[in-house]
């Protein structure tokens, strides 16, 4: 028998191993739970690494292709479809989106296919670096060919701000405004075959000797242009837009027509009035000029797009995309009368498109 | 409780594993999609120079240059992507299957079917631009 107060310190003593291991199992119980909400975070973490790693494509390249379906929607349901202007509906788009834009670049000057001949005696020489002329330009894209990266390709010929201000390389070859030499050379480059490219330097000699402009019905008995889907990238259509061209452009343009418009700077002048106003067509420039259907002049200014760069901009991200309207198989007026829609005819396609971060 | 670590320790184990196959898969995700952003042929140009055989791909264009090339395929401990100025080499990925992405009939990019660590994961990133008449012959 323990003393009374021996008694005390056992129970004392038992209660505080009971105590001890207790306290053993509340520790060991809240490290497991530790180690179980680790875990579990662990895998949590690890399957939505998984998920944003299988996520494809990303939320923003979606948004931005999502929009880019409805620039081509507006593109293709245009409802003023004999031209293209800022009063279409495909101008108005994308408000739900921070900063999106569409212009038309092809009715920029594209120096790969540029002739220089046409512009010589314009403010397009004084483009030119001071060390280099036309025949050098000329000269070196018949050597060198011709590059999508024209800040680079043609870094010796032009400043880097003209490149960026005036220029792109957006737009489809026109076999009655492109030197013959440069033709020769792009067809070289897309057949790989040297006689096939000088029977097309050829044939638009041969109808500038003639002093006529190239019918699309003189390309169909064409087997350079027939048999090797040059089509789908030469044709017979204006590059300029009158609703977007370059004043300093449209006027060059104008000056180095053949047959002279009364007063140049007047007519450049009521046109860039009235593009404010309205979308103009082929019908109102014929009207104001008094020049027909086969006038030069058509050529090279028309109511047509050809290229269009859409912008859309975030904070952390700034997203490009060009967007090609594609050449007519045939000839327009011909397809029109064939009862083809409209609609139909007006086919376009994403031909580049980039993401990159914001400085 | 030893049943209860050994089950805790192959969790977290097999969770870590998890973790860093999708970090892997996230990085090559990121430098294809990157390396195929470089691919840019001409809209004029008729047709890529593109080859395929099981586990590589390579395409001409990088850069807009006909002469330049995008290569992917395996390595000594992986697989790889390399540019002309650059080489990036990735431990790990055995690669599976390239497949074409197409779209009306042309070419937008490429589709990567690869594993990691017994992970499966697929990677899909486009060229920058595409040719217009490419496949209308």
């Amino acid at each position: 028998m323990y003393p009374a107060h021996c008694s005390h310190h056992f129970q004392l003593e038992k209660m505080m191993t009971k105590d001890s291991g207790s306290a053993t199992i509340q520790v060991i119980s809240i490290l497991f739970l530790i180690l179980a909400i680790c875990i579990g975070t662990f895998i949590v973490i690890s399957n939505n690494m998984q998920q944003i790693a299988r996520k494809k494509p990303s939320l923003l390249d979606h948004q931005f292709m999502e929009y880019l379906d409805l620039v081509l929607n507006a593109l293709r349901n245009d409802t003023t479809p004999e031209a293209d202007s800022v009063f279409d509906d495909v101008q108005s788009l994308g408000n739900s989106f921070q900063d999106t834009r569409i212009h038309d670049i092809s009715s920029m000057i594209n120096p790969n296919w540029l002739n220089s001949k046409i512009f010589e005696s314009t403010y397009f020489s004084k483009m030119l670096s001071t060390d280099t002329d036309n025949d050098l330009f000329d000269n070196y894209r018949i050597s060198n060919g011709f590059s999508l990266q024209i800040e680079d390709w043609y870094s010796s010929f032009f400043s880097q701000e003209a490149i960026k201000e005036f220029m792109s390389p957006y737009s489809y070859i026109n076999l009655n405004t492109i030197d013959e030499h440069i033709l020769e050379r792009f067809i070289l480059d897309c057949t790989q075959e040297s006689s096939l490219a000088s029977t097309a330097k050829n044939t638009v000699i041969n109808a500038r000797l003639d002093s006529r402009l190239l019918q699309m019905s003189d390309l169909k008995w064409e087997s350079w242009y027939t048999d090797h889907n040059l089509a789908s990238v030469i044709g017979l259509k204006a590059q300029y837009n009158i609703n977007f061209v370059d004043q300093d452009v449209l006027q060059a343009i104008f000056s180095s027509l053949k047959t002279k418009s009364q007063n140049i700077e007047s007519t450049v002048n009521v046109l860039l009035s009235e593009r404010g106003k309205k979308e103009l067509t082929d019908s109102y420039l014929m009207n104001l000029t008094g020049f027909d259907k086969n006038n030069e002049i058509f050529s090279y200014i028309s109511d047509t797009t050809w290229f269009w760069m859409v912008e859309m901009k975030n904070d952390k991200y700034s997203f490009e995309a060009i967007i090609a309207r594609k050449l007519p198989e045939d000839d327009f007026d011909n397809a029109i009368s064939s009862n083809n829609s409209l609609s139909e005819i007006r086919e376009y396609q994403i031909v580049a498109w980039r993401r990159k971060q914001n400085d | 409780m030893i049943i209860f670590f050994s089950v805790s320790v192959k969790g977290s184990t097999k969770a870590e594993r998890k973790s860093i196959s999708a970090t892997t898969a996230k990085n090559f995700d990121f430098f294809l999609r990157d390396a195929l952003a470089k691919v840019s042929p001409p809209f004029w140009v008729r047709k890529l120079d593109m080859t395929f055989t099981p586990g590589s791909f390579s395409v001409n264009y990088v850069n807009s240059k006909q002469q330049d090339y995008l290569i992917i395929d395996k390595s000594i401990n992986g697989s790889s992507i390399s540019l002309p100025e650059k080489y990036y080499s990735f431990n790990g990925i055995e690669i599976i299957d390239i497949k074409l992405i197409e779209s009306h009939e042309k070419n937008m990019g490429i589709s990567v079917e690869y594993v990691i660590d017994n992970n499966k994961f697929v990677s899909s990133a486009l060229f920058s631009s595409f040719p217009i008449g490419e496949n209308d012959d």
